[in-house]
């Protein structure tokens, strides 16, 4: 049924495609090639590949001044070096001058082989998030990944792609229309809804089905956009629901969760528990173990719908909405 | 290292080297010497040229667009606050605003200095 397909061989493939049918698209990397599998676009167009080396900063130098002459770079590596080592030239080079360039950070968050730390992206979201102008991507499954990559390559201004580098159900058919900038509700539900992005959209769906066995009935969106965010969803899930779980492979700082808080306090405010990386920096091990450590389940998100479902019962009880 | 490695010769960068930081004078605070050798170490080709001698630079320029397979570096000397007696060279002018007597002062000097090149 839900078929475990690789979020990056998704990745190097879509780069082909688009290669194939545009001969502005281009691709740089820093060394990361292989592990990213930007480097499926090498092969097939190594003129159109630049490789500069251990060197990011530079790399987004040299894809700003790319597209300036009209070229569609990727400049693809690693989300915690583009969004952190990087970060001054993404946000003056690409961001301010509002460049066509394609930031792509992969092994986002937790999702790395066993490389620790050091390389695992936890606040990429919250640092791409507050620049300017830049568009925020971050695919759940292979088909929204393929669809995500020609979308943004058709979009005129700076984007943020955050890939993950594991293996994720496929959630979305193939008729699936991806619509940059609009959530995608997966589930109708009443109770609470689950929102999640990236590798936890599937979290969010096993645990809707968790918590229908215990008639909560959660409605379930996919927000692929992270910026610019889709209010109108959002707003209309706090009416309906009245309660929202977020979910995300990334600090509760700054993130999605923190994304979401903002539109309900301007607009409709309603509890929301943040589920993610609280706070702390990652570490190596295998990446099932790395979810359960870091309470990135399943069964997470089905425990943080209990716990504010309570707190919904209540105010509703003490007649405060 | 790019640049020479992809042998950019259509590539020339231009320092503008008046050998001060905000705090002083880069020698005393992060000497950054040798710096012609430091950039030939990367692969560019180094001129060095009077910074406020536009026929010199001129040349400069002219030659560094011959050099073919290396990226030209043109290490240009300057003195910061050139032409202004009270500026020149002093690190402490790096962002203090002029007086109105000394904005005069110094747009005098600098017309004397324009007049003289004319002759």
């Amino acid at each position: 049924m839900k078929k475990m397909k690789s979020l990056r061989d998704a990745f190097g493939k879509a780069l082909v495609g688009l290669g194939d049918e545009n001969e502005n698209i281009v691709v740089l990397d820093a060394d990361v090639a292989h592990p990213t599998r930007a480097s499926y676009f090498e092969e097939k167009y190594p003129q159109r590949f630049f490789q500069v080396g251990i060197a990011e900063q530079n790399m987004m130098g040299i894809a700003a001044g790319l597209a300036t002459i009209g070229f569609i770079p990727f400049a693809t590596t690693f989300a915690v070096f583009a969004s952190k080592k990087a970060c001054d030239q993404v946000s003056i080079s690409i961001a301010y001058p509002e460049l066509n360039v394609k930031v792509v950070g992969a092994y986002a968050g937790l999702t790395t082989a066993n490389t620790g730390a050091t390389h695992q992206s936890i606040e990429d979201i919250a640092i791409m998030r507050a620049m300017p102008n830049m568009v925020v991507v971050e695919p759940a499954d292979a088909i929204e990944l393929r669809q995500a990559v020609k979308a943004i390559s058709g979009y005129n201004g700076p984007v943020y792609l955050r890939v993950a580098r594991s293996d994720v159900p496929t959630i979305f058919r193939d008729d699936y229309q991806f619509q940059l900038g609009k959530a995608v509700t997966l589930r109708k539900g009443s109770d609470v809804t689950l929102i999640g992005t990236g590798v936890m959209t599937a979290r969010c769906l096993e645990a809707s089905k968790i918590l229908a066995q215990e008639k909560i009935d959660a409605r379930v969106i996919n927000i692929h956009t992270i910026k610019p965010i889709d209010e109108k969803t959002i707003i209309k899930a706090a009416k309906e629901t009245g309660a929202i779980v977020t979910a995300e492979n990334h600090s509760i700082i700054g993130g999605l969760g923190s994304a979401i808080s903002e539109v309900l306090t301007d607009n409709f405010p309603v509890f929301l528990k943040r589920v993610g990386i609280k706070d702390s920096f990652g570490s190596s091990g295998k990446l099932d173990d790395l979810f359960e450590k870091y309470n990135l389940t399943p069964i997470d998100i089905a425990n943080a719908v209990r716990e504010i479902i309570k707190k919904k019962r209540r105010v509703n009880q003490a007649n405060l909405f | 290292m790019a640049a020479s490695h992809y042998r950019l010769d259509n590539l020339i960068a231009i320092m503008d080297y008046n050998k001060l930081q905000v705090n002083g004078f880069i020698s005393s605070l992060m000497a950054i010497e040798p710096i012609r050798e430091k950039w030939k170490a990367f692969g560019w080709y180094a001129l060095e040229v009077d910074g406020h001698n536009m026929k010199e630079i001129v040349k400069t320029l002219e030659t560094a667009i011959k050099i073919k397979e290396k990226p030209t570096i043109i290490i240009a000397h300057t003195v910061k606050g050139k032409g202004v007696s009270f500026i020149e060279n002093k690190f402490e002018w790096h962002s203090k605003p002029l007086s109105g007597k000394e904005k005069n002062q110094a747009l005098e000097e600098l017309a004397l200095q324009n007049q003289g090149k004319k002759k």
